[in-house]
This record gives C-alpha cells, sequence and structure tokens, in this order.
C-alpha cells in the first residue's frame, strides 16, 4: 500500500513539473522586423508585448531588433539584427541572475547590478556585467568583441582561460584562437547608435558615450533615446 | 388695465435687474472612484440664459474641454456638471464657467478665467508603487504604435494571491482581455485610441489584504491633421446642430390627425490662431431661424489683435458699461488700440435693422422697425490691475429713410387732410458716461462707479426746431441754438430733457470684496427717470437697486453659507402715483464633510407690493428648501449617488384681489450610478409636487425620468436611453406627457463628436381627446474641434 502511495506521489510530482507552465523571465516591449522565436521545438514569430521563458532562442534578421526586458527590472538588452540568443535565467533568493547566450550577432546591454548578476556567454567569450552599458558582437567564427560604455566587464575567453576587466571607453576582442586584447574604443558602427536610439528606455533617456578621438583625446558622444 | 399694471410691475425687477448672477464653490477635492459633481447656481432671470459651458482641463494639459448645458437643459437655479474620473499620477482639474445669453458672454472667473481658473485636486492615498514594476515607462504612445502595457509582480509574487490580479484600465476592468502568467501580466492596446489612458493594477495578499498600484498614465498622440502641420497655431470649433420635428395633432373638424413640420438647424464656427505677435479670431453662427422679417440671428465675426491694436468687423458685443453700450450686438466695426496706460475704444454699426411691417389690407400696415445705428467710443486711463478712469460716448440714432412710410404712419383720410397718426416714431439719443474702478490685492477688491447722462429724442420726424420755437415753446431763452446741434441730436419738442437735470442722470456704485473664503458683492444703482441709453440692453429707468450677496466659505470648503437681497423701487422722480418696491431676499447653507452626507437647507422670499393704501399690489412668495445627499462609495461594484429633497412654498397675494394662495410641496429623489466594472452609468430622477389653492383646488404633478448610458468599443460609443413622464392630475384635467428618447453619442476621433437621436413626445388630455398630440423629434448634433 505504501508502495503504491509513493508511486502515485511520484507520478503526481512528474506530472506537475512536465505540465508546469514556465514562468515569464522576460518581456519584448519593442520590436521591428522579423524576429524568430523558437521554444520547446516550435518556432513562432516574436510580437510586441510576448513574454519570453527561460531557453528561448530568438532569431533575428534582416533590419531587425528587438528591446527586452527582465521582469525584475533589472536589464534590458536589446537584440539588433542576424543575431540569435538564447534567454536564461536563474532566481536565487529575491535576485535574478541573467546569463543569456548570444550564438551570434550583436546586442546593447543595460544592467542594473544591484538585482541579480548578468551573464553573456558567447562560443569564446563569458561576460559578466555589472551596472554596466554596452555592445557586445559575435563573429560567425564565435570571437567576440565587447565595447564597454560606462562601468566594466570582467571577460573571459573559454578557449584559452584568458580573462580581462573592460573599462568604460575601452573595447576587447576575445578570439577563437583564445587571445584576449583591450584596447581604446575609436569608433562605433553608427547603425547600432541609430538602433539605441530608436529604442525605449527606462528613466534616463541620455545615453552617454565616451570614445576616443585620433589624438587620444576622450570625446563623448550624446544620444538622445526616444 | 390693472392686470397690464401688475404684469408690468412683475417684470420690471427683471428687466431692471437683467443681470444674471453666478455663484460656485469649487469642491474639496475631486472624488477618486467616479465622476465629480460641479455645481454652478444661477441667481437672477434665465430668460436670455443659451447656455452654460463648464470649460475644463486637467493640470498640466494646454487644451480645455467643454461640457455644454443648453437652456432647455436648465429647469432650477442649479447647474450641475459631472466632471470624468481622474486618479493619480493626474494631479487633479483646472475650469471655469461661460455663461451666454442672446445677448452677451460672462466667464466666472470674471477676470482672465483661461489664466486663473478655479482647481480642484485628487486626494492623495498611500500606494504599494515601489512593489509593482512598470516594465514599459514609455509613456507616450505615438498614434500608429500599439500601446503595450506591462507589469512585473516579481516582487510580490511570494505575498500575492495570484487569482486576485486584476488590470483597470480608466477605472474598468479589463483583467480578461489581459494576459497574466505569473509574475507578469501585460494587456496590449493595438491600434490605441488618441488620449490619455490610465492603468491600475489591483490585488490582495494570500491574507486578504488589498494593493493597487500607482496609476499609470499612457497618452496616444492624435494622428496630425493638416491643421497640426500648418505654420500657425490654429484652434476652434465646429457645432452642427439639427432638429427635425413631426407633430401630430388631433384635427376637430374632420375628426383625423393632422401632421405638420417644424425644422430648425444652426451652425456654429469659430475659429482662432496665433503666429507671433499676430492673432485672428472668426465666428460664424447660421441659424435656420434667420429671416428677413426679423432681426438677425446670424452671427459672423472677424478680428485680429496686433500689438496695441484690436478689431472685430461686422458682429461684435462691446462692452462700454453699463450705461453707455452693453448687451447689444454691434454689426459693423469695434475698434480697441492700446498704449501703456490709455486704451481707446471706438465702435461703429447697426444694432437694429429695418423691418417692414405686415401688409393687412391695400392701405393698412403694421408698424415696422426703423434701423438703428450706434457710435460709441471711450477712452481709459489706468490698468484694471489697479485703477482706471474712462470716459465716453454712444450716439444711437434711427434712420428715418430706412422705412417707407406706410410701415410707421397711418395714411392720411384724403389728400387734403393732415397725415394720420404714427404707428412707430424714430428716435435719437445721445449718452455721455464715465467710470472709475480700482482694483487691489489681486482683484480681490474690487471698487467702482459709473455715472452717465442723456438726452433722447423720442420722435425725429418733425426735424430740428429753431432756437425761436423752442424759446417760444420753453417761454424762457435758451443759450444754444439747437440747429447747430443738428449732427449730435435732432432737438425739438419730444427731446427729453431739454434742459438737463437729476432725472437724465443714472450712476452705480459697487463692490466685490473676496477675503479669506468671504466673497461679499455690494451694489447700488439709481437710473434717473428720463435716462435713456438705447444701447444699453435691459436698463429700465426711473429705479433704484440696491444688491448684497455674501458668499462664505467655512472648514476647508466643508460648510458653505450664502445670503442675498435684491431690492428694487421705482417712481425715483416720484412723479408716478404709486411706489412698488420688490424685494427678494435669500439664505441657503450647505454642510459636506469629506467622505459623509451632505446637507443642504435654503429659504427664499419674494414680495412685491406697493405703498399705497389699499394695496393694488402686495404679493408674496416664499419657498424653503431642504436636502440631503450622498456619495455610497462602499458599493463594490458601482459607484452611487442618492440626493433628496424637499420644497414647501407659500405664495400668496395680500390684496383685495386675492388672485392666488397657492401652497406648495414637492419632493425630489435624484439617484446617479456608475458602475466600476463595466461601462454602465445611470440616472433616476423622481418628484412629485402637489398643490393647493384658493377655492380648494388642488392639483398634483409627477414625474419620473430615467437615463441609461453604455460605453463600448474604448468608450467611442456610448448609446443612451432617456425615458421621461410626467402627469398631472387634481382638479385639473388629468395629462399625461411622456418622452421616450434613443440615442448614441459616437466620438470616432477625440475631437469628434457626433450625437444623434429619436424621440418620441407625447401629450393626452384624458378628459379632451382633442387636445392630445405626438412630436418625433430627430436630433443631430456634431461636433468638430480643431
Amino acid at each position: 500500500m505504501k508502495q503504491s502511495i509513493f508511486i502515485i506521489a511520484i507520478l503526481i510530482l512528474f506530472a506537475s513539473i512536465s505540465f508546469a507552465e514556465e514562468s515569464p523571465v522576460a518581456l519584448t516591449l519593442r520590436m521591428k522586423g522579423d524576429i524568430t522565436l523558437l521554444r520547446s521545438e516550435l518556432e513562432s514569430r516574436l510580437n510586441e508585448g510576448n513574454p519570453l521563458i527561460n531557453q528561448d532562442v530568438l532569431s533575428s534578421l534582416d533590419d531587425s531588433f528587438a528591446f527586452i526586458k527582465f521582469i525584475d527590472d533589472g536589464a534590458t538588452l536589446r537584440l539588433f539584427a542576424n543575431s540569435i540568443l538564447t534567454i536564461n535565467t536563474e532566481r536565487e533568493e529575491e535576485k535574478m541572475n541573467k546569463s543569456s547566450f548570444l550564438r551570434k550577432g550583436n546586442i546593447f546591454t543595460s544592467v542594473d547590478g544591484r538585482k541579480g548578476n548578468f551573464e553573456v556567454e558567447t562560443p569564446t567569450t563569458v561576460a559578466s556585467v555589472r551596472g554596466t552599458e554596452g555592445f557586445i558582437d559575435v563573429q560567425d567564427d564565435g570571437s567576440t568583441l565587447i565595447i564597454a560604455l560606462s562601468g566594466s566587464f570582467a571577460v573571459e575567453n573559454i578557449i584559452s582561460g584568458n580573462r580581462a576587466l573592460v573599462a568604460a571607453g575601452n573595447s576587447c576582442s576575445s578570439g577563437s584562437d583564445g587571445q584576449v586584447e583591450v584596447f581604446p574604443t575609436e569608433d562605433i558602427d553608427e547603425e547600432w547608435l541609430e538602433a539605441i536610439a530608436d529604442m525605449p528606455d527606462s528613466g534616463n533617456n541620455i545615453l552617454r558615450i565616451e570614445l576616443l578621438d585620433q589624438e587620444n583625446e576622450k570625446r563623448t558622444i550624446e544620444i538622445e533615446l526616444e | 388695465m390693472k392686470y397690464i399694471l401688475i404684469i408690468i410691475l412683475l417684470s420690471a425687477p427683471f428687466l431692471l435687474n437683467a443681470e444674471l448672477l453666478t455663484q460656485h464653490y469649487p469642491p474639496s477635492v475631486l472624488n477618486r472612484t467616479g465622476e465629480t459633481g460641479i455645481i454652478l447656481t444661477l441667481l437672477g432671470p434665465r430668460d436670455n440664459l443659451e447656455e452654460v459651458i463648464l470649460s475644463y482641463r486637467e493640470i498640466g494639459q494646454y487644451t480645455y474641454r467643454e461640457i455644454e448645458r443648453k437652456r432647455e437643459d436648465i429647469t432650477s437655479q442649479e447647474v450641475t456638471f459631472l466632471l470624468p474620473r481622474l486618479a493619480p499620477p493626474a494631479a487633479g482639474y483646472e475650469y471655469f464657467f461661460i455663461i451666454r445669453s442672446s445677448e452677451t458672454q460672462t466667464t466666472l472667473p470674471v477676470n482672465q478665467p483661461q489664466l486663473n481658473p478655479f482647481r480642484v485636486s485628487i486626494p492623495l492615498t498611500d500606494t504599494a508603487a515601489d512593489l509593482f514594476i512598470l516594465l514599459n515607462p514609455v509613456t507616450e504612445i505615438e498614434s500608429d504604435q500599439d500601446l503595450v502595457f506591462a507589469v512585473s509582480l516579481y516582487n510580490l509574487e511570494k505575498i500575492i494571491d495570484p487569482a486576485s490580479v486584476s488590470l483597470f484600465l480608466n477605472g474598468k476592468d479589463i483583467t480578461g482581455s489581459a494576459i497574466y502568467t505569473p509574475p507578469l501580466l501585460v494587456y496590449t492596446l493595438s491600434s490605441p485610441r488618441a488620449g490619455i489612458h490610465n492603468f491600475q493594477v489591483r490585488a490582495q495578499t494570500k491574507d486578504g489584504q488589498p494593493l493597487q498600484s500607482p496609476v499609470w498614465r499612457y497618452s496616444v498622440a492624435a494622428k496630425a491633421t493638416f491643421l497640426d502641420e500648418l505654420p500657425i497655431d490654429i484652434g476652434g470649433q465646429a457645432i452642427f446642430n439639427s432638429n427635425l420635428r413631426n407633430e401630430l395633432e388631433s384635427n376637430d373638424e374632420e375628426e383625423t390627425m393632422r401632421a405638420r413640420t417644424r425644422n430648425d438647424a444652426s451652425l456654429r464656427l469659430n475659429l482662432h490662431g496665433r503666429k507671433d505677435w499676430f492673432a485672428f479670431r472668426t465666428r460664424l453662427y447660421l441659424s435656420s431661424y434667420e429671416s428677413s422679417s426679423k432681426q438677425a440671428v446670424n452671427r459672423f465675426t472677424l478680428g485680429f489683435t496686433v500689438p496695441h491694436f484690436e478689431m472685430d468687423i461686422f458682429d461684435s458685443t462691446p462692452d462700454y458699461g453699463s450705461f453707455l453700450l452693453s448687451n447689444n450686438n454691434v454689426r459693423g466695426a469695434s475698434l480697441k488700440a492700446h498704449y501703456g496706460v490709455l486704451t481707446l475704444q471706438s465702435a461703429y454699426g447697426e444694432t437694429s435693422r429695418a423691418l417692414e411691417g405686415k401688409t393687412l389690407t391695400d392701405s393698412t400696415f403694421t408698424a415696422g422697425t426703423f434701423q438703428r445705428h450706434t457710435f460709441a467710443g471711450r477712452l481709459e486711463i489706468g490698468t484694471h490691475d489697479f485703477l482706471s478712469f474712462g470716459l465716453g460716448f454712444a450716439k444711437n440714432k434711427d434712420r428715418t429713410a430706412s422705412l417707407a412710410e406706410q410701415y410707421y404712419r397711418f395714411p392720411a383720410a384724403d389728400e387734403d387732410e393732415s397725415p394720420g397718426s404714427l404707428l412707430v416714431t424714430p428716435k435719437d439719443n445721445v449718452v455721455l458716461g464715465s467710470n472709475v474702478r480700482l482694483a487691489l490685492d489681486n482683484q480681490r477688491f474690487v471698487l467702482g462707479a459709473e455715472i452717465a447722462t442723456s438726452l433722447y429724442n423720442s420722435n425725429t420726424l418733425d426735424g430740428v426746431i429753431s432756437k425761436e420755437e423752442l424759446e417760444e415753446y420753453l417761454e424762457e431763452s435758451v443759450p444754444f441754438d439747437p440747429e447747430s446741434f443738428e449732427s449730435i441730436i435732432i432737438i425739438n419738442k419730444n427731446v427729453e430733457p431739454i434742459i438737463p437735470n437729476m432725472a437724465s442722470v443714472a450712476y452705480r456704485l459697487y463692490v466685490n470684496w473676496f477675503i479669506a473664503g468671504n466673497f461679499l458683492n455690494l451694489s447700488y444703482s439709481e437710473v434717473g427717470a428720463s435716462f435713456r441709453s438705447l444701447s444699453s440692453g435691459y436698463l429700465q429707468n426711473d429705479a433704484r437697486i440696491l444688491t448684497v450677496s455674501d458668499n462664505v466659505s467655512l472648514l476647508n470648503n466643508q460648510l458653505l453659507l450664502d445670503a442675498g437681497l435684491n431690492l428694487i423701487r421705482d417712481n425715483l422722480s416720484e412723479q408716478k402715483n404709486t411706489t412698488t418696491t420688490n424685494t427678494n431676499w435669500y439664505l441657503q447653507t450647505m454642510v459636506r464633510p469629506r467622505d459623509l452626507p451632505y446637507l443642504r437647507l435654503g429659504y427664499n422670499q419674494n414680495s412685491y407690493s406697493d405703498d399705497l393704501k389699499e394695496n393694488e399690489i402686495d404679493q408674496q412668495m416664499g419657498a424653503f428648501n431642504i436636502g440631503a445627499g450622498y456619495n455610497f462609495v462602499q458599493i463594490p461594484f458601482a459607484t452611487t449617488t442618492l440626493d433628496i429633497g424637499m420644497t414647501l412654498a407659500d405664495d400668496k397675494d395680500n390684496t383685495e384681489m386675492k388672485a392666488f394662495d397657492q401652497k406648495r410641496t414637492g419632493f425630489q429623489i435624484n439617484l446617479y450610478n456608475a458602475m466600476r466594472e463595466i461601462p454602465l452609468t445611470s440616472r433616476i430622477g423622481i418628484s412629485s409636487t402637489s398643490q393647493k389653492d384658493i377655492g380648494d383646488i388642488s392639483n398634483s404633478y409627477f414625474s419620473f425620468s430615467f437615463r441609461n448610458e453604455y460605453a463600448f468599443l474604448q468608450e467611442t460609443v456610448r448609446p443612451y436611453l432617456n425615458l421621461r413622464f410626467n402627469t398631472l392630475g387634481g382638479d385639473q384635467d388629468d395629462q399625461q406627457i411622456s418622452n421616450y428618447e434613443l440615442g448614441t453619442i459616437y466620438q470616432p476621433f477625440l475631437r469628434t463628436t457626433v450625437n444623434t437621436s429619436f424621440e418620441i413626445m407625447s401629450y393626452q388630455n384624458k378628459e379632451i381627446d382633442d387636445l392630445d398630440y405626438s412630436v418625433f423629434t430627430w436630433r443631430l448634433n456634431i461636433a468638430q474641434r480643431f
């Protein structure tokens, strides 16, 4: 008798786990163009207002972008064209740690570090973000470029184990050959800046980007976010 | 004759005291759970009142919206407007009133109401603001975007009861249309309607404690119109109104029903614009009542303002004070130039157009109307912010040539006889006036005085009299030649007064004082028996008027006291045999403690009497009102306001004639209900009056009204049903008047409203069937704001 009850309890638990609806962890607030959402092997078109759950894979086509916000208000993420991103989070007490995987393409992150860690993993690199705004760009071969606009990124090449700290105004390349190189940011793709300007943000609508000019002097670009 | 005298005397105070007084106390706070009633009290005659408009806007917004109450909707001295429900983060409303009569337009507050409106704010309460996470903080939505509202309950997940989460849009529960996948609540509004959309999340904790988010306000931009693209700021409105009526009434002779149609329509177009230092305004009013056989109803105005200069052409209603020029439409031009403390005004035009009389037979006609021209000017020194002094004149003259003789004079019996008697006479009038006004403490204390004197010729047909004839007529020498003044006024035996005296003087003194919640108005005027101003409407001569009113607001507007006295006495010159006095006084109070029932009490007494030993006029009318009401916020699914009232009135004729001795008792119940979960509002009104008169005559009146309005499609379509039943009984014929109206308000765009309805009104006299009739009316009102 006890054995039967135990088996039934196990079955109910298994069933409840299997059929439980995954809680949303993020939301698509704005988007443009065609972005595919792959969830549990089912493919659909991403729309504004779509909640995102763990292991959702977003694939953006040409001239597309999406603005994604995590539900703890701890981070926003802008996904640019021709990118593949897997959303993943993990709850740790009151905090939500975010660890998304960028297979290829380009994202812009804006993170409030007090509300959990934010990591972006690429085929070659893990970038830990704390209170930081910046771009992460992944080439087809997995080589990764990180551009820190404010705060700092802790970068680790997972092939070589090489590490670097990327401060604001600097960029970091992390190659498929295991090399990690930090250098002053000289230029940012204008399309990326335009895409940021066209996306919503919370509160602060002015994005300030510090760059080094040809004379190695700092200059600041201010982008008014719509 | 006696009755005519009574009628004249009864109407005298109204003519004399033609100014409609307005009172308003702003509510202390807005009702967070429903609409807020705004009450304007109208004291005095409402005969010429056309409409009252409440112009309101949210604090911080630029554009005012309007709620109109037409004359037919104003059935008592209190006009009630309902401000829409508003919730934080909006701060409250600003508003003012426009009171429009057939001749004038005034505002409350009187001075610069758009810049100094009444204000009423939203009471603050605590919200669990930090616990709700708004994911889409971009609250300005373009006209072509979807509105995605998303709230994360991440911080509340452990304490909240998921089944209790509900989402409200503009106060209505839309949880069923939202997607709630804990902890995320998302609502997408495709092609949202332009305007403000307020969202709020409400929930309960697992132990039953209510929680509510702040109210988040999203603003959806209206689609740009071609006016928005113009390089000039343009605003205005166009209103088309039509009533098509088909009346069916009994035909005694043929014992059938006779049908006839009676239609009317009007179009009002106001347009104003500004570009830097140049501003313009146009007003157009076209009515189907316009007829060449009546005075003009249509109005056209084109005006502009540049620095130091304003001009209006075609129709305008300039105000040069009570005695010079007021309450009159001038069709011509009106100018105003000002520089520093100097202001010069001038107006010239037609104040009455020529109308032919009717032809009765080949040789007899009814009286026509002469064309009247008015020319007025005024110089003012000073400013309305402190001290100003004005001096002006008005010249009014009827053009004899504007009317064929047959319409003002009976024909002579034969050619040899002198001309027949006059049906109507052309007049000539000059008024000179001055005023002084002192304003202190930001218009809180205003002290002023006006004085004027006039010359009036009641018949200019005989032309100007020579000096010799005048001296012979007066039997004394005069120091002027009347012919030299012909261009100013035609002096002959019909001029009043030929020698100026105090009987041709009018003056007025007034004080308005607003201090510590106390608004005191005091006015005293005397108009001499010989004073005439053809350019000032509603001015009765040979009378003195004392008006005192005081409004007191205490305990943060929770206790209101209002008292007033209006005393009118004629026969200033003591040339008449009797002097009549009309005294009207009132006292009313309202107690409205916040969140508790309100109570109102009032008493009004009106008396007319003459000074004869055996009175020919001695009437006294008194009415006592008591009422109470309450806004039932405790009802969870509906905002409900109940108002009950009772009136006891006693009207008596104390003369020997004892024309009437009426005692009336009336009861009123009004119920307003707005459902919270569905956009349904309803009003129910019940009133009953019983009346007893001399001769044991007793009559009764009963009225029941019901209005239901439902809103859907984002409140763009609001069909409504109006029912009203009145029954009359007692010693009079049993009668019943029933109204059935079915209509809808359609707002396809933010600035466009279409209101159309069908109404059937039927009158039944149960004693005399032949008096029965019914009216079918189709109403159409289209309003477009720019």
